[in-house]
């Protein structure tokens, strides 16, 4: 293709505009990177910034020292967020395609039904009597992962993308004698590769990112995943400071981890994520075009 | 097909919904929640009759409306742009940065935040001290606060949003622009004619459902970043957080279940009433 | 009679014979208790320490206990989903101030323990007079065991040494205490002049005066007065201490002995006493020994601290830390004894307190220990896992702190109102609207950045809120609980 110069001028602007926001995005993650190698004394001189003036790793040597405690967590997020994506994006696209489809007769029902979960819940106490107590699932690797499956968010998202997805290639597939389930696979997914890239990414991201299961349901500390491990860490600072008045004389303050330890803590915890990010990427581009499945 | 999606939601989400008889409950621990004396709504009394409760709810939906409009603004725009230049190996790098921010957790945030913003050693105030402006005391100037939170919610949700309008860009069939080029149409008006026709479904049913939140705050931005300041509530205090201030002194779980259920109620509503209307403009992004 | 002798003999040999043989296991079975904490959790070498504290434990009763330990941010959330779902756990921490210890019996989550406590626990019920024991009564029962310590509350400024000398003017000491904060001026005043800019030399609150201003806060914005034999509630806001307060602290803000605006955010508090950015904090409350428990928040820098009030017992300063007994608890015997235990045996205290000798801490002499640098178990909370006058010294500490310690409770004033517990519950939607406004202005008034209008704002906000329901039912209850005691 042959680019005129205004499109190659409008390129250049496009990736100035680009350039702003990406700078924008990544000068606050700076801040935490050179957080993470500056010393508690230096910060209160200096203030903060964001190159580390005098690099000291205090932080991720604290946070390393107990190696093992960090991999069993990597371990249990990481085996969450993979099955948790993959039976999620399963059910979720299983739910969304008939939703998107005009010709399901209880669509509207069922798209009601799923919608009302995003509004309206049963607090706290009640979900916790049903997973803890009815479903038995303290202490259970399953609770990390079951709760978070069926996603009305995602499913309407899934159903939107469905959507666009011509009636016509479905019914050609159908007069060739394929199942719905064969139809799904052979048409849906390979047309909708981006949409399902996407949605389940933002599966894995929910994996990763929830600490709040297990805060309620896990005791037992080889279950605890990563995310837990930092809000635990930010949390205990957190109540500390804001409640300092109200406590017992003596509470310690000196053993707090430093403001360093946390942010180190915080980008050890989002380091893998950045992996999985380009891995998804990939499916960002058309699989197949609609052109070559007509055809 | 979607039995699995059914059954799930059936168990975690319908069946705890039992539960909302709570909010007109006064529930004893040892009674447990059927057992413990109905109170009628007074349990609803608590946020209406609070001196606060205009100011607050005029907080929540107001910010919320400006937090659709702008993000999905700014998040259609990009994804546009991106669009534009697909191919380019640098798509693939900006997309990964702007995802950064949606990595942090609102605590970690209000940390990067609070790098900025503190007043004897933020990074701002070093800059401003260095352009010889005076320096600014942001944690107790509540009139900052609204274009603070807004920055943040759109900067944090920025990557996450324009990743779903671009993969919807991405499906657009190709002939669509075959044929619009054919027609000698320009840039902008294949942008008009074509593609923003083309991702109006899908803006449409995001908006629709944030319509239904719009009494629900996103807890963590204004819980974290603040950093509870009590001069800012005037401008971050929420439903959410208030609610959450109050079940701290008080350990009233009615009191929570009665808030978050006029919440629904009316996100049930405003969902039912937006619904309507675009069943009206486009039949096919209705959401029931 | 002689027959039956022989009998029982028989029978107890059959059973030894057979418990060895693990036949008669109904005997030899540890029970399991689970025991809720809350702290600096989890410490690294917590794993090791709680599995031989569990050793320890089997030697001395045939209990083993589950130790969930919690994070200061979880713990208050995780109790309110336990208790409320009815969850059967034996042993948790209450307070008033964490996984409240009023609402957790007015609400029916804990048992009452008179008979087990005087049953399985009598050392323990000995060891404190009974006008203790009556300020964890509700209702005439007491619901929760105190970690014995300091009792009495005194308000209480600390700081570094080294600032002290430099400002050169002296402050009372213990028994003499700062009677009028005025008399802080001089002493102020010097530290500005000496101290170098960046360094504020003072921090303070309102909410750690009480003891000095004379009251006890019964509810947001709801006191008593000391000297008030009929223990009347008043308003708190509407009083002419805090007007006083509220005038001064502006002033001080003025002559820059404060850090106006520029704290306002409480996340580098910690680290801004440790680093020496703020010389002088009020707060905590005045004890002996307390200087070298300072030392940790001023970065290891030698300590002193400055009594402002007379020593108080105060129902909440007595019933600071509990322990109770869940109400669903299937071994609520057991936990007391684990309890009693835990109270009366200075091993298995300072084992879970101070983790394993030569591991976790070293011992100078019989009494006193140094902790290990950068040791993997150092929970510091001695104030809630049992009674601290078991505790080891630790270096610095004088011998005699403890004797110390029993002295000064001893001394302390009674409040009118030891003993009676508010039940914020009748009017509770008012608690939290007041509490809510203290929340929005108080570091504004701390910092000295209010003026008159806000000060009228804050009476005026907290008269709407309804703080005159609250005096109301206080006195009501006050009421009810003097005749009860009659």
């Amino acid at each position: 293709m042959v680019s005129s110069p205004t499109a190659r001028l409008g390129r250049i602007f496009i990736h100035l505009f680009m350039l702003l926001i990406v700078s924008l995005c990544i000068i606050p993650l700076m801040a935490v990177f050179s957080t993470s190698l500056t010393s508690e004394s230096d910060i209160a001189q200096h203030g903060y910034s964001l190159i580390p003036l005098r690099p000291d790793t205090t932080g991720y040597e604290l946070v390393l020292k107990n190696p093992q405690t960090l991999l069993r967590a990597y371990g249990v997020s990481i085996l969450t967020t993979l099955v948790g994506t993959l039976v999620g994006i399963v059910v979720g696209a299983l739910c969304a395609w008939p939703l998107s489809r005009p010709d399901y007769p209880h669509r509207k029902k069922l798209a009601f039904f799923v919608m009302f979960t995003m509004l309206f819940n049963g607090g706290l106490i009640p979900t916790y009597l049903v997973t803890a107590n009815l479903l038995q699932l303290k202490d259970n690797i399953l609770v990390l992962i079951l709760p978070y499956l069926a996603n009305a968010w995602f499913i309407f998202l899934l159903r939107t993308f469905f959507q666009t997805i011509p009636m016509s290639l479905v019914e050609a597939a159908r007069i060739d004698g394929a199942d719905e389930f064969l139809t799904f696979r052979k048409v849906v997914v390979p047309l909708a590769t981006p949409a399902l890239a996407t949605v389940a990414l933002f599966y894995s991201l929910q994996y990763w990112n929830d600490w709040y299961l297990a805060l309620l349901y896990i005791n037992t500390e080889s279950l605890v995943p990563l995310q837990y491990l930092l809000s635990r860490m930010m949390s205990n600072l957190d109540f500390i400071s804001q409640n300092v008045s109200a406590m017992p004389a003596g509470v310690n303050m000196s053993s707090l981890p430093r403001e360093s330890a946390r942010m180190a803590m915080c980008l050890l915890a989002i380091g893998p994520m950045l992996f999985v990010f380009g891995y998804f990427q990939k499916y960002f581009v058309r699989g197949i075009t609609l052109g070559a499945v007509k055809g | 097909m979607s039995l699995p999606a059914i059954l799930l939601f059936l168990l975690f989400n319908y069946l705890p919904m039992g539960g909302i008889i709570l909010a007109f409950k006064d529930f004893r621990y040892d009674l447990g929640i059927l057992a413990s004396d109905w109170v009628g709504w007074s349990n609803f009394e608590f946020f209406f009759t609070s001196q606060d409760a205009w100011l607050i709810l005029r907080n929540t939906i107001g910010l919320n409306l400006i937090f659709l409009a702008v993000g999905l603004t700014l998040s259609v725009f990009v994804a546009l742009l991106l669009n534009e230049l697909r191919g380019n190996r640098l798509v693939k790098t900006y997309q990964t940065i702007m995802f950064f921010p949606y990595f942090l957790s609102w605590v970690v945030v209000s940390y990067a935040f609070y790098a900025f913003l503190s007043t004897r050693s933020g990074i701002l105030n070093q800059l401003f001290h260095v352009l010889g402006l005076e320096s600014v005391s942001w944690y107790t100037e509540a009139h900052y606060w609204p274009f603070i939170l807004t920055f943040a919610a759109v900067w944090k949700g920025l990557g996450y949003w324009t990743v779903i309008f671009y993969a919807a860009l991405i499906a657009i069939d190709q002939d669509y622009y075959e044929a619009a080029a054919i027609d000698g149409a320009g840039k902008l008006r294949v942008v008009l004619s074509v593609t923003l026709p083309m991702l109006l479904p899908i803006i449409l049913v995001m908006a629709l459902l944030q319509v239904g939140r719009i009494l629900n705050a996103d807890f963590g931005l204004f819980w974290f970043l603040p950093m509870q300041v009590g001069m800012l509530y005037e401008t971050t205090q929420v439903i959410d957080t208030y609610v959450y201030r109050a079940l701290s002194v008080t350990g009233d779980v009615g009191i929570g279940a009665a808030t978050s259920l006029f919440q629904s109620t009316v996100g049930l509503l405003l969902i039912w009433g937006a619904n309507l209307l675009v069943r009206r403009v486009h039949r096919e992004s209705a959401l029931f | 009679m002689g027959k039956h002798g022989i009998l029982r003999l028989f029978l107890a040999v059959a059973f030894l014979v057979l418990g060895s043989l693990g036949l008669g296991a109904q005997t030899s079975e540890p029970v399991k208790l689970t025991w809720y904490i809350v702290g600096s959790w989890p410490q690294a070498g917590q794993e090791e320490v709680f599995a031989k504290f569990n050793t320890e434990l089997i030697k001395r009763a045939n209990i083993q206990i589950e130790i969930r330990a919690l994070g200061w941010g979880d713990y208050d959330q995780k109790m309110k989903v336990l208790n409320a779902s009815g969850e059967a756990y034996d042993i948790a921490f209450t307070a008033p101030w964490m996984n409240n210890y009023v609402q957790n019996v007015s609400k029916g989550a804990l048992l009452p323990l008179d008979d087990l406590l005087k049953k399985y626990a009598p050392k323990t019920y000995a060891s404190m007079a009974a006008k203790y024991w009556d300020a964890a009564r509700i209702d005439g029962k007491i619901y929760g065991v105190m970690n014995q310590q300091i009792f009495a509350r005194t308000s209480a400024m600390g700081g570094r040494k080294e600032f002290y000398d430099l400002a050169g003017v002296k402050l009372p000491q213990y028994p003499e205490f700062i009677a009028d904060l005025k008399q802080l001026e001089p002493f102020l005043k010097a530290l500005k002049a000496k101290l170098p800019a960046n360094v504020t030399p003072l921090e303070i609150q309102w909410e750690s005066l009480r003891e000095h201003y004379g009251y006890e806060q019964l509810a947001p914005g709801v006191i008593v007065y000391f000297d008030d034999k009929n223990a009347k509630a008043k308003s708190e806001f509407d009083s002419k201490e805090f007007k006083a307060y509220y005038d001064l602290i502006r002033k001080w803000n003025v002559d820059g002995y404060l850090h106006g605006g520029e704290w306002v955010s409480v996340k580098d508090r910690a680290p801004a006493f440790k680093n020496g950015e703020i010389a002088f904090g009020v707060g905590g409350t005045y004890k002996p020994g307390g200087d070298v428990e300072l030392e940790g928040q001023y970065g290891g820098m030698k300590a002193v601290s400055i009594p402002m009030s007379a020593p108080v017992a105060t129902t909440s300063g007595i019933v600071a830390t509990m322990f109770g007994i869940g109400r669903n608890s299937k071994h609520p015997v057991e936990a007391m004894q684990f309890l009693e235990l835990l109270n009366t045996d200075k091993e298995l205290y300072n084992l879970i307190n101070f983790g394993i000798e030569g591991k976790h801490y070293t011992k100078v002499d019989a009494n006193y220990i140094e902790g290990m640098k950068d040791s993997s178990y150092s929970p510091n909370i001695l104030w809630e896992l049992g009674t601290t006058f078991n505790a080891y010294l630790q270096k610095g500490q004088p011998a005699d702190v403890w004797t110390q310690t029993k002295k000064l409770n001893e001394s302390a004033k009674a409040s009118p109102l030891v003993g009676f517990n508010f039940d914020g519950e009748p009017v509770k939607k008012e608690i939290a609207q007041v509490d809510a406004i203290w929340q929005q202005y108080g570091r504004l008034v701390n910092n000295g950045i209010g003026s008159d209008k806000e000060y009228r704002e804050i009476l005026d906000k907290v008269k709407k809120a309804g703080v005159d329901k609250i005096v109301a039912e206080a006195d009501r209850q006050i009421a009810a609980w003097k005749s009860s005691k009659k």
